[in-house]
């Protein structure tokens, strides 16, 4: 990796200075991290922890981690059942100045917005179709711009 | 008149980049200094490793904006505010 150092300043400083819900955990590898992202007081995900993996390219920052849900996936209109979440920043609308923290508290906010805990329309397809591929690999129709 | 012999000064300079006081957003290293390939031989902070500014005021490494923008294919944008990436002159 290129930018390993970028990467290692970045975990110091989510241990160092953390964020209300998000809790790095497992880095034992530091192209792979576990993070567990914790939903909002006062929305509909209050209570609810769920937990997130990065997978940080060898260019990574230059392109986008691969950020997915495991385990307890939320519901939510943008996040599929398989733990694939549609939110542009991961995809065409990366730049190299996000990094975890910001992905993370797009998360948040992306959850903290729903007025309803609903799978995305066309969840039970996209499922099926992209069965043991990354996210990444898809491209990706973004139909709410409101987020 | 007494006459002083100098025999030995040692000149010490300070120096930054104008008007820069922040970290590169791509590498995360502080402008004045060098983004992380650059460290392993003989590149030292400065002229060796140029800072650069778009026409939207932002800074990054030269290296750093060189490495972005050759990712991208048609859209040349600033990863800080995403306006279309023009070199300042």
């Amino acid at each position: 990796m290129q930018y390993t150092k970028r990467l290692q300043k970045e975990l110091q400083k989510i241990q160092s200075t953390p964020i209300e819900g998000i809790t790095v955990g497992d880095v034992s590898n530091l192209q792979k991290w576990v993070v567990q992202l914790d939903g909002a007081k006062g929305t509909l995900y209050e209570g609810e922890h769920f937990t997130l993996q990065f997978c940080f390219p060898n260019n990574y920052p230059l392109e986008s981690p691969e950020v997915i849900f495991i385990g307890n996936v939320p519901i939510h209109e943008h996040v599929y059942s398989n733990g694939h979440i549609c939110l542009n920043v991961l995809y065409d609308g990366w730049s190299p100045v996000l990094s975890v923290s910001t992905i993370c508290l797009s998360l948040q906010s992306m959850l903290s917005s729903a007025t309803q805990k609903v799978r995305p329309r066309d969840n039970d397809n996209y499922v099926r179709n992209c069965f043991g591929k990354s996210p990444k690999q898809g491209r990706w129709l973004f139909h709410d711009d409101k987020v | 008149m007494a006459k002083a012999k100098i025999v030995k000064a040692r000149l010490v300079a300070n120096w930054t980049w104008n008007g820069v006081n922040e970290v590169c957003g791509i590498c995360h290293v502080h402008l004045d200094g060098c983004p992380p390939e650059a460290t392993a031989k003989f590149q030292t902070p400065g002229d060796d490793c140029p800072v650069v500014w778009g026409e939207c005021k932002h800074a990054f490494h030269l290296t750093c904006i060189t490495k972005w923008l050759g990712t991208q294919s048609d859209s040349q944008s600033c990863p800080m505010c995403r306006r279309r990436w023009e070199y300042s002159g």
